[in-house]
């Protein structure tokens, strides 16, 4: 029987997990299973087998140095968002760097922009959490990415400094990241802010409190404001209601004690004057009315009686006796002495009654008018009362204003005492005053808690303190440090922290150390490396087409680590061993270079059916025959004969000038692009179904040759996605015929940012190949000036030379100016016009003030400083470079402002507007003292900076002027330390750039091969290849000729 | 390896063994399983308390202090970067966050941490989780509710391939659900990758493993549940049951209450005959029927005088047991032999 779990079958265990396996595969493996798990959603236990097993390992820097580049699957990544300011190739090198699961190398041209593109690396990897080792073998380059990191905040980094390095003479913004500035940055700021946050936090709470007695007296003065203004009230109040008051007082009632007396009393007295002698009036009127009463009273007795007698009167007097009247008048008697007594009576009583009325109408006016006055004299008296309260009640209210207004006076100025941010009450009153102290009061718990956080932060920061370095540490993401100065660096170095890092850059990789950078590339995930590539004399195409591949082998094993890498990693569709010329008209295909010296065993053969082709073998002895060349007819076409090889020997025979592979996926293509500029006019070689290559003319070249190099060139190979192709099975196909690999893992930068176009362009065709992209190259020539200007010293038309040249030949040469400037001469040597300072002999000849100034051994060329001292002061007298100089130091201000708010206002010296570069101390010593004494020079019309050429290191200039120095007389020289000072030198200037040598010593030097001086062989070679290109740029060959001058006459 | 191939299910003493060790816990019915799992390996996110340190801290509360519209940059007088940093780090805890001004506040977590001195961190380690492939049975895999990891395990050379939907799924459950399953009510969340360019430790892995349990159904608390044992090395079980389903089991695992058919009880009368020396027509002979977690075997006089004698009937006593079916679930059976009524 079959047990569970008796017997697992092969495959993973079960106590793989995926955390212990994932670190064991090789990058490629790894981005394999990315890209799985990425596609199921899961990765099955199945696809973990291979792993499981151990039979891959991760991606060893030193690993690949030795050239196991086999495991290494290519990769994809996507285009760099927000990176507008960086051209194509560099925006490549950045999204290379950042997602490359191992390592990616960048190569770049002086002025491509490594640094920028370093700092952007840094930048973009440190925004996606990060952490970045950045290396550099000298602390010029490391502060050159520093600088360009600029203000952002996603970066911590930290400078480490070298044993031998003083922080002191670094930049201050610089300085500013090492451990030491940052201790000392939170020790004297950090610290002493927040103590003096502390102390001002609690002198504020200890004056906010102070103010207690200030509110005591406020709420004092309000209270007393409160009475005041309530005394006030009531006073107003009585004032309103006085006239009531006295009205009632009038009447009598309702009045105080003493002032009712007085007021009362006039009153009372004026009522009793009123009423006796309104008694008095009345009496008198009540006699007359009733003497009316009884004269009114008898009145009609009177009138009765008259008026009964008065007929009987008349009937007797008229003695109408007749009449009953008369009669009766008779018999009464005395009738008319009645009549006229009662007419008399009647007259008496009308007399009295008419008096009396008259003297009751008096009386009645008099009693009216003792009425009015009476009335009038009581209001008078009560209005003079009303009045005389009234004022006492206004004299009164004033005195409480006045009290009111002094209160508030008080109150202002107590307000006043209320310290700073403390707000007033609004207005006097309870109200305002509670609603002010209850601000005070939360201004007070403000306070406290302000107090507590300003402690608690001290105490925090204060804790860690002494741990400082350590915990920033953690904080850190950026660590740089110079290769040599790594390793030994207490905090960051190999003995610190083992934190490794996810990505180790290092700049100037071409120079740095191999064993130190593979110690520091253990530390890190993945590996970017920037640096120079070499001159064409070291790592040419034809190093690579070697049949054998031996001379691949032995330039390899010359070259530093970062050339050995990018050797095995780029795949240079140069290297490639097919070549395309014509000879006599025959299109000739090599399809592998022959050996020197073999040529004698290579034979011809005619195609059995194609007599017309021509078959060259080259059959050694006890060697396989070899087919090296294809001759074909005069008719065949290149596209013919293309198609014709790889239909008849499978033979993809390629010839690009392009220096990388570079695929591209189409919607409906696969595209391996091996051409840096596109040609319009290529033409379609069909291959296998659905790819064919497309050959196009080489720019510049001229059709209808019939001898050299074929004018075309491979563009691109196309595959067709609709035959079946896609790129792993495009990359496949042409693995396997040309056995060439894009691995993407390497970019190289070729537009040039520093240099204008014709000074790129010059240097592009002079020193390295047409290696420098830029369209504008085409119009270097737009200037006034031409960009290069070589100055012969001594002058090539001067007694000297004439003597070393026939006559002849100086004729050919007129004007001074090289664009019709004659070839050299092949010549012996040089003018002789260097001097060794360690020779007294000669020595002596220097001026006595001048003598004393130099150093006592080195090289100098006295005419030649002069010269460069001559041409600056031409340069200075030039208003056309003045004003270039000028714009220089504009730009560079605000560059490095931008770039960095914190470098603002630092000095445009460090990117001076003229470099003057000498490869001998002793000749920089010279120039120096010479440009001093200049009287043009002294007063400093642009900034000149005088030094060897590594003090330019990672540096630009607007115009370079170098003097070459030697000038021996028969010797070839070399020129300099090494010549990569004097490549160092040639490429720092933008716009202009002045070369002064002894063009004699110059040619001798290219005409000698093999060691020289202290140089072996190798660097001999690159110098002489170096000297080589000088030489023939004086010789004015090239495209790019008329950008260079050749100033024959020993100055400008 | 699926989970019927190749599988050779074990006799019928083992079984009497089984039904002996687990009479405890009165079993009523006995299945063998054997399942197909998917042990997934994945990066959960928990949230795991820290504590803060006392640069953090001091740095959250001057944060929480600090008026609106300060700018902590400045008020702490600390270098630019490293201040960004700290704040960085702090946001990456989700203790702070820039607000649509950009201004650096603390979040309801940094509120928290503020007053207790600690805090969640999104921790983030890997899980495994069990998951019982359902495919056989149309339907998708189902969690696991394993009490503990069986300590034999056999890992399954093929599988249907496993959908890491259903676990992420298993994230958003309701509690209710978790208990009753056994996902970590903790994890807030499973990552995975999304592109080739996501953090590699997201990536989800299946092992597919082999899972044989015994499984009881046994009366608990008025109702019944559903226990299951490992089964190790010699068909061994563990002390331990690993799963234990009160209810849900017919959601975990659907087929289970479906029963062997008469066939496949026929079936296995068979093979226990040809195991017990009984001929083919004496096996045919007898009826077979299954009955509460019993085997009646009604056989011909004959037949069952034969089974209850002799060597026979040793062996009856002995190995009464018959497993009947084919799929991934096997239910035992007691063998109880009746006397069949001659005909007419």
């Amino acid at each position: 029987l079959l047990s569970p779990a008796a017997s697992p079958p092969a495959g993973i265990s079960t106590a793989c997990l995926w955390e212990d396996l994932y670190p064991r595969a090789s990058a490629s493996q790894q981005q394999h299973l990315l890209h799985l798990a990425a596609e199921q959603g899961v990765l099955y236990a199945h696809q973990l087998v291979s792993l499981s097993t151990g039979a891959a390992a991760a991606t060893d820097l030193s690993g690949l140095l030795n050239g196991t580049v086999r495991d290494l699957q290519p990769f994809s990544c996507p285009d760099l968002e927000s990176a507008a300011d960086l051209d194509p190739a560099q925006r490549e090198a950045v999204a290379r760097a950042l997602h490359t699961p191992d390592v990616c190398l960048i190569q770049g041209l002086p002025g491509t922009g490594k640094s920028l593109v370093a700092a952007r690396i840094v930048v973009e990897a440190a925004a996606r959490g990060e952490r970045i080792l950045v290396l550099a073998p000298t602390a010029a380059a490391l502060d050159r990415i520093l600088e360009q990191l600029g203000g952002d905040d996603s970066i911590c980094a930290v400078r480490c400094c070298g044993p031998e390095e003083r922080p002191e003479t670094l930049d201050l913004c610089i300085r500013r990241l090492t451990c030491a500035d940052r201790q000392r940055f939170f020790e004297e700021h950090t610290l002493t802010a927040a103590r003096q946050a502390v102390e001002s936090t609690q002198a504020r709470h200890a004056a906010h409190r102070a103010d207690e007695a200030v509110w005591q007296r406020l709420d004092e003065l309000t209270t007393q404001q409160h009475h005041v203004a309530a005394r006030r009230r009531a006073l107003l109040d009585t004032r309103s209601g006085l006239t009531a008051v006295l009205e009632a007082e009038a009447g009598g009632a309702g009045a105080t004690v003493g002032q009712a007396s007085e007021f009362q009393a006039q009153l009372a007295e004026l009522d009793r004057t009123h009423k006796e002698a309104r008694a008095q009036l009345d009496g008198r009127l009540a006699v007359l009315q009733a003497e009316a009463d009884k004269a009114q009273a008898e009145l009609p007795t009177v009138q009765g009686e008259l008026e009964r007698a008065r007929p009987l009167a008349a009937a007797r007097q008229g003695g109408r006796w007749w009449s009953l009247a008369w009669w009766k008048a008779c018999l009464q008697g005395n009738v008319v002495e009645r009549v006229e007594q009662a007419g008399s009576r009647l007259d008496e009583l009308l007399s009295l009654i008419t008096r009396l009325s008259g003297e009751t109408t008096e009386l009645q006016a008099e009693r009216d008018r003792i009425e009015n006055e009476y009335q009038g004299d009581r209001n008078r008296r009560r209005e003079a009362q009303l009045a005389y309260r009234q004022g006492e009640l206004d004299d009164q209210l004033a005195a409480l204003a006045q009290e009111e207004r002094l209160l508030v006076d008080k109150w202002y100025l107590a307000c006043r005492d209320l310290s700073a941010g403390v707000t007033p009450p609004a207005d006097m009153t309870a109200a305002g005053l509670e609603t002010g102290r209850a601000a005070w009061r939360q201004l007070l718990c403000d306070d406290e808690q302000q107090v507590e956080l300003a402690r608690q932060w001290l105490g925090g920061i204060e804790e860690i303190r002494a741990s400082f370095l350590e915990r920033l540490h953690s904080y850190v993401n950026v660590v740089a440090a110079t290769t040599y100065a790594l390793p030994g660096d207490p905090h960051f170095g190999d003995r610190a922290h083992p934190t490794p890092f996810d990505l180790l850059l290092v700049e100037e990789a071409d120079h740095a150390n191999e064993s130190e950078v593979l110690a520091a590339a253990r530390r890190a995930r993945r590996w970017v490396l920037l640096g120079e590539p070499l001159l064409e004399t070291e790592t040419g195409p034809a190093s690579h087409r070697s049949a054998s591949g031996s001379a691949t082998q032995q330039s390899g094993s010359r070259l530093g680590f970062f050339h050995r890498l990018w050797k095995h990693l780029h795949n240079d569709p140069r290297q490639l061993p097919y070549t395309w010329v014509l000879r006599r008209g025959h299109l000739c295909c090599g399809l592998h270079p022959v050996p020197h010296g073999q040529e004698r065993w290579v034979q011809s053969e005619r195609l059995a059916d194609r007599p017309d082709i021509e078959l060259r073998i080259l059959s050694v002895p006890r060697q396989q025959p070899l087919l090296v060349e294809v001759i074909f007819p005069p008719a065949v076409s290149m596209h013919e004969a293309k198609e014709y090889l790889f239909r008849e020997l499978e033979e993809l025979t390629i010839q690009a000038h392009g220096t990388s592979l570079r695929w591209q996926e189409k919607p409906g293509q696969v595209v391996l692009r091996l051409a840096s500029v596109a040609s319009p006019d290529a033409r379609a070689v069909p291959l296998d179904p659905g790819v064919r290559e497309l050959v196009g003319r080489l720019p510049g070249a001229q059709l209808g040759e019939k001898e050299g190099p074929a004018p075309w060139q491979t563009c691109r190979v196309e595959f067709d996605r609709a035959a079946g192709w896609d790129r792993r099975r495009a990359e496949q196909w042409v693995e396997q015929r040309l056995q060439l690999r894009n691995l993407g893992r390497t970019v190289l930068l070729g537009v040039p940012h520093r240099m204008q176009p014709a000074l790129a362009g010059w240097l592009s065709e002079t020193l390295y190949e047409g290696a420098y992209h830029c369209e504008e190259l085409s119009e270097c020539n737009s200037s006034a000036h031409p960009a290069v200007e070589f100055v012969a010293v001594p002058a090539l038309n001067g007694p000297a030379e004439s003597r070393r040249r026939g006559d002849e030949e100086g004729r050919r040469r007129g004007g001074g100016i090289a664009t019709v400037a004659p070839r050299l001469r092949p010549v012996k040597g040089g003018a002789g016009l260097e001097m060794d300072l360690a020779d007294v002999r000669r020595v002596v000849q220097l001026p006595a003030e001048l003598r004393a100034c130099l150093p006592g051994h080195g090289l100098i060329n006295v005419p030649e400083a002069q010269a460069i001292v001559q041409t600056l002061e031409t340069l200075a007298g030039d208003p056309a470079f003045q004003a270039a100089v000028a714009a220089w130091q504009r730009r560079h201000a605000t560059v490095c402002d931008q770039a960095n708010p914190r470098h603002a206002g630092r000095q445009h010296g460090h990117h001076p507007a003229v470099a003057v570069m000498a490869l001998y101390p002793s000749q920089v010593e010279l120039l120096r003292r010479l440009i001093q004494r200049a009287p043009l020079l002294a007063s400093g019309p642009f900034d000149i900076q005088i030094g060897l050429p590594s003090l330019f290191r990672q540096r630009e200039c607007l115009t370079a002027l170098i003097s070459l120095t030697r000038s021996h007389t028969h010797r070839a020289v070399t020129y300099g330390d090494h010549p990569r000072q004097l490549l160092q030198a040639l490429t720092r200037a933008r716009s202009r750039l002045f070369l002064f040598g002894d063009p004699g010593t110059l040619a001798r030097r290219s005409q000698w091969q093999g060691p020289v001086d202290h140089l072996d062989e190798v660097t001999a070679g690159r110098e002489r290849y170096l000297i080589g290109r000088l030489v023939g740029a004086l010789h004015e060959s090239g495209p790019t000729s008329q950008s260079f001058r050749l100033h024959e006459g020993g100055s400008v | 390896m699926t989970a019927g191939e190749g599988f050779v299910p074990p006799g019928s003493r083992v079984l009497a063994t089984w039904w002996h060790e687990l009479t405890a816990h009165h079993p009523q019915r006995l299945w063998l399983a054997r399942l197909l799992c998917h042990r997934i390996d994945a990066l959960a996110v928990v949230p795991r308390p820290a504590q803060l340190d006392p640069f953090p801290l001091a740095l959250l509360r001057r944060l929480s202090a600090l008026p609106p519209g300060d700018n902590p940059l400045e008020m702490l007088h600390l270098d630019r970067a490293l201040l960004a940093r700290c704040l960085r780090s702090l946001a990456s805890l989700r203790l702070v966050q820039r607000d649509a001004a950009s201004v650096w506040q603390l979040t309801a977590s940094g509120r928290q941490a503020l007053e207790t001195g600690a805090y969640l961190t999104p921790y983030r380690e890997r899980r495994q989780f069990y998951f019982v492939d359902n495919t056989s049975v149309n339907r998708p895999s189902h969690l696991l509710p394993l009490l503990h990891t069986p300590s034999q395990v056999q890992p399954a050379d093929r599988a249907p391939l496993f959908d890491p939907a259903v676990l992420l799924a298993c994230v958003h459950q309701a509690p209710d659900w978790k208990r009753r399953y056994g996902f970590p009510l903790d994890v807030e969340l499973i990552s995975n990758v999304t592109s080739s360019a996501s953090d590699w430790r997201s990536v989800i892995v299946d092992f597919p493993e082999l899972l044989t349990l015994v499984l009881i159904l046994t009366p608990t608390d008025g109702a019944t549940a559903v226990l299951g044992f490992p089964v190790g090395k010699d068909w061994k079980l563990e002390q331990e049951n690993s799963l234990r389903f009160a209810n849900g089991w017919d959601e975990v695992f659907p087929d289970l209450s479906q029963g062997p058919s008469a066939d496949e009880w026929r079936e296995a009368w068979r093979t226990w005959g040809q195991v017990h020396d009984l001929t083919a027509d004496e096996v045919d002979a007898c009826q077979v029927q299954a009955a509460e977690g019993r085997v009646l075997i009604r056989a011909p006089n004959q037949v069952a005088e034969r089974l209850r004698s002799g060597r026979v009937g040793e062996k009856l006593k002995q190995d009464s047991w018959l497993l009947a079916g084919s799929g991934r679930f096997r239910l035992a059976g007691q063998i109880e032999l009746l006397t069949k009524e001659p005909p007419g």
